[in-house]
C-alpha cells in the first residue's frame, strides 16, 4: 500500500515527468535530454514505490537503515549538481563578459 | 618636454540626472572623457554623447569593475598616458583632477587615490563600512590608503598591467588597492572634496560584507 510522504513523491515525480514533456514539446532542449531527465524521474518513482528494495544495499555500505541511505545519496546528488551549475554558470558568465566587452569596444549598441 | 595625454573614465548607470554636469566640469580638466555606460535604461548614454563624451555602452548592466576595465581599455586603444577614475553620480569634483595628476605626474607615482574626508557629510553606515574597510586592507596589504571605496584616482599607463582588477561590481577599489600594495606600486593619497546627494546608490551593507569577504579570500589566496 502507498502511503504518507510516498504519495508526495509519486506526485512530485509525475509533475516534474509532466514538466519535462512540456519544455520537450516546446522544444528548449533535445530527445537525448528529454531521455535523461525522464530516466531521473521514472528512477526517482521506482524509489518512491520500492525503497525496501534497496534494503540490500545497507550492509555493504555500513549505513544502518534506508532513511540516510536516501539522505546520504541525495545530498551526494544535489551538491553535485549544484558544482555542475556553478561551471556552468561560471562559463556563461565569461562568455558574456567577452560579447559584451567586444560589443561596447567595436560601439555595437545603438 | 613630453606632454601626457590624460583621459577621464566614467563608469555609469542610469546617471541621467548627473551626467551632463559630471561630463562637463570633468572636460576642461582633461584631454578625453570616456563615459562607460553600464546597460543603462535611462538616456544616460545619448546625454553623455551630447556633452562631448566618447561613449561605449554595455548591452546589459556588468557592475563598475567590469565597466571600469571596458573604459580603461578604450582608454588605452585611443593612446592615454594618465587615467582618471571619476563616479558619476557627481559626487567628486572634477576640479581635484589637476591635483591628483600634477602629483602622480612631478612625484613619479605609479597611484594617487582621491580620499574622501571620514569627517565630513559622509553617512554613518558609509563611515563605519569604510572605516572597517580600510583598517582590514591596511592590515592584510600593508597599504595606507584611509578611503577604501574612493571611485576618485589616477594612475599611469604602465601601472595598468599590475593594478589589473578581476572584480566586476564594488569590490574593484579594494582590489585596486590590493594590487597597488602587494605590487609595491609608489602610491599616495590625498583628500578630495566629496558632496552625497541623497539618492545614494553605491555600496551597500552587503556589497561591504563582499568585499571584506574578498579581501580575506585575495590575501589568502596570496
Amino acid at each position: 500500500m502507498i502511503m504518507g510522504i510516498q504519495i508526495i513523491g509519486i506526485i512530485f515525480a509525475l509533475f516534474m515527468i509532466y514538466l519535462t514533456f512540456l519544455y520537450y514539446k516546446r522544444g528548449n532542449y533535445r530527445f537525448r535530454d528529454f531521455g535523461i531527465w525522464m530516466f531521473i524521474w521514472l528512477s526517482f518513482m521506482g524509489v518512491v514505490l520500492s525503497p525496501t528494495s534497496f534494503g540490500g544495499l545497507l550492509n555493504p555500505l555500513k549505513v544502518s537503515r534506508l532513511m540516510d541511505l536516501f539522505t546520504i545519496l541525495s545530498f551526494m546528488t544535489v551538491f553535485g549538481v549544484i558544482f555542475f551549475l556553478y561551471l556552468i554558470t561560471r562559463k556563461n558568465e565569461e562568455k558574456i563578459k567577452k560579447v559584451v566587452r567586444e560589443i561596447a569596444l567595436k560601439g555595437g549598441k545603438q | 618636454m613630453i606632454i601626457l595625454k590624460i583621459c577621464a573614465v566614467i563608469p555609469a548607470y542610469n546617471e541621467e540626472e548627473n551626467i551632463a554636469e559630471v561630463v562637463k566640469k570633468t572636460r576642461e580638466h582633461v584631454d578625453s572623457v570616456i563615459v562607460v555606460d553600464d546597460g543603462s535604461e535611462d538616456d544616460t548614454a545619448h546625454i553623455a554623447e551630447m556633452m562631448g563624451a566618447t561613449v561605449v555602452s554595455h548591452l546589459v548592466n556588468m557592475g563598475k569593475g567590469f565597466a571600469l576595465e571596458t573604459g580603461i581599455e578604450k582608454a588605452l586603444e585611443n593612446g592615454s598616458d594618465i587615467l582618471v577614475t571619476i563616479d558619476a553620480d557627481n559626487q567628486h569634483d572634477p576640479k581635484d583632477i589637476p591635483r591628483l595628476s600634477n602629483i602622480l605626474i612631478n612625484e613619479n607615482l605609479d597611484i594617487v587615490f582621491g580620499s574622501r574626508s571620514l569627517d565630513g557629510d559622509m553617512p554613518l553606515i558609509l563611515k563605519f563600512g569604510n572605516w572597517w574597510l580600510c583598517k582590514s586592507a591596511q592590515l592584510l596589504f600593508g597599504t595606507k590608503v584611509t578611503d577604501s571605496q574612493s571611485g576618485f584616482k589616477a594612475f599611469r599607463r604602465d601601472a595598468y598591467e599590475k593594478l589589473k582588477w578581476r572584480s566586476s561590481h564594488y569590490s574593484v577599489d579594494s582590489e585596486i588597492i590590493m594590487n597597488a600594495g602587494t605590487n609595491k606600486l609608489r602610491h599616495k593619497q590625498i583628500p578630495i572634496k566629496t558632496l552625497y546627494n541623497c539618492n545614494h546608490k553605491g555600496t551597500t551593507v552587503i556589497d561591504g560584507i563582499r568585499i571584506f569577504l574578498n579581501m580575506l579570500l585575495w590575501r589568502f589566496k596570496g
